[in-house]
């Protein structure tokens, strides 16, 4: 059976007041071994303290679990290494742990986070979970009771979901006249199920993010805590091709279009002239709009049987200069980059195809800006997409 | 009365050449001439590769090129294919 693709989507608003998040989200994809290992951990209070917390709990269960340490080993080790708070004399974060390893086997260990969602075809699958109690390490006398960790694994179909989110989420809205006691664990189930029937193919991003709006929408717009949801997806991988620079022998035009037209899945050019090759070989017209208006990025473009027509070099630069910057998309102008960036993230594996041929104007000593070489450029977006995204990146010179 | 057909490149030279502003200028055109003046983009008009004197941004108003094109350049030919199509 081939296996199924997992993506990874996460959002995160932080405390109103607090600069930085409290909760951190993380991914680790291991190559060597395959597998991939999410972290969601809420640290104590909130803001930089909090953060420190989470992301030291985050790194440490993701690398112990990575190198097959044990749970009870790696929950001993993550106790015992956390500072401890001046303000509470105690050293506290929770987690989420998701392993997915090589075969597609889904583990997950969780401590004092709200229990995570598993979503099949619609419904709430409630997986068998064992206890695991752990002695805490630092400062025995104010921790009398062990921790309780509870354990589950799985063997996730396709379409699976996997929604786990920070208390403040669950507790999102408490206190309010609407929800005095908070949206609580139902309420964000009963969401969450109903955007996946009315939605099917909603994307992990979008998921996360529309639970986390949500939470925040409960809160009144002003986060009482900070709100923190991932989404670990099981689903057939979704392509994206995209095409860039011109062939360096004319007579590879054809064989660019043919590949072009052929590729089974969304179609990106990014190329004034790529652009015009493909659609003089496919008989096809190209019409730019001129609705699109940001003036630093040239505008996008659009022709019967690509789902994406931008410029080249300029384009492609910012996509690599908002992954660099990690800006959230909701936040970005509406350009064509940005619109290269939604079919980034919302695609799993991305198959470059680009063109050696060196436009000499773009050599012009007199040029305000320094144009980089394409290859370079798209080196860059490839490793960010595979080191940030998670993603499958392949690319082949024509 | 025959419209004027205004083709503006928005290829990577033409764009980091002054190409950005030149598409500024579209909204102006339409508020000025109405439905006299029809305005376009093209991916790539390809004059760039043409030549090594040829200077961008480039842009066409009806079948006359325009090199080094600038907001002012844009609204004088547009101006004079106006008026030639009125004239004729």
């Amino acid at each position: 059976m081939k296996p199924h693709f997992i993506e990874i989507g996460s959002y995160q608003l932080p405390k109103a007041g607090q600069n930085a998040a409290g909760d951190v989200f993380m991914s680790r994809k291991i190559q060597e071994t395959d597998r991939i290992i999410s972290v969601l951990s809420d640290g104590l209070g909130s803001g930089i303290k909090a953060g420190v917390l989470a992301t030291l709990t985050g790194t440490l269960a993701a690398g112990c679990i990575a190198a097959n340490m044990s749970i009870n080993k790696t929950a001993k080790l993550i106790m015992r290494s956390l500072p401890v708070c001046s303000e509470r004399k105690i050293s506290y974060a929770t987690f989420t742990i998701v392993d997915v390893d090589k075969g597609h086997d889904v583990r997950i260990i969780e401590y004092d986070n709200p229990p995570y969602l598993l979503i099949r075809q619609g419904c709430e699958v409630e997986p068998v979970k064992t206890e695991i109690q752990v002695a805490k390490g630092k400062k025995i006398g104010s921790h009398p009771k062990p921790a309780i960790l509870r354990g589950s694994s799985f063997k996730p179909q396709l379409g699976d979901r996997i929604l786990f989110f920070s208390d403040g989420v669950s507790q999102a809205g408490m206190g309010t006249k609407v929800l005095p006691i908070g949206w609580g664990y139902n309420g964000v189930k009963e969401y969450a199920l109903n955007l996946v029937r009315q939605n099917p193919d909603i994307s992990a991003r979008e998921l996360a993010h529309a639970v986390v709006i949500r939470a925040a929408y409960h809160d009144l717009g002003i986060p009482k805590d900070d709100i923190t949801c991932g989404v670990v997806y099981f689903r057939e991988a979704r392509r994206l091709l995209i095409v860039s620079g011109p062939p360096i022998h004319q007579e590879d035009d054809q064989e660019l279009a043919s590949k072009f037209k052929n590729f089974p899945g969304k179609k990106i050019i990014c190329g004034g002239t790529t652009a015009n090759i493909i659609a003089r070989e496919l008989k096809k017209t190209i019409q730019v709009s001129l609705k699109v208006r940001d003036l630093t990025i040239p505008p996008p473009a659009c022709m019967d049987s690509a789902d994406l027509i931008t410029e080249g070099i300029v384009t492609l630069g910012k996509v690599v200069e908002y992954l660099e910057q990690d800006t959230k998309i909701e936040q970005l102008p509406e350009n064509s980059a940005t619109m290269i960036l939604k079919h980034l993230l919302d695609s799993d594996i991305i198959e470059f195809l680009v063109g050696t041929k060196i436009n000499e104007a773009h050599q012009d000593p007199t040029m305000p800006v320094e144009l980089e070489i394409r290859r370079n450029v798209i080196k860059r977006l490839m490793a960010l997409l595979e080191e940030k995204l998670l993603k499958q990146v392949s690319i082949q010179f024509i | 009365m025959n419209q004027v057909k205004v083709t503006i490149c928005v290829g990577t030279a033409c764009y980091v050449l002054g190409g950005a502003e030149l598409l500024g200028m579209v909204d102006e055109l339409t508020a000025r001439f109405g439905h006299h003046v029809m305005c376009e983009g093209s991916p790539c008009l390809g004059f760039c590769k043409l030549s090594r004197n040829s200077k961008a941004p480039f842009a066409l108003v009806n079948e006359k090129l325009l090199e080094a094109a600038t907001p002012e350049s844009l609204l004088k030919a547009v101006e004079e294919a106006l008026s030639g199509v009125q004239n004729g």
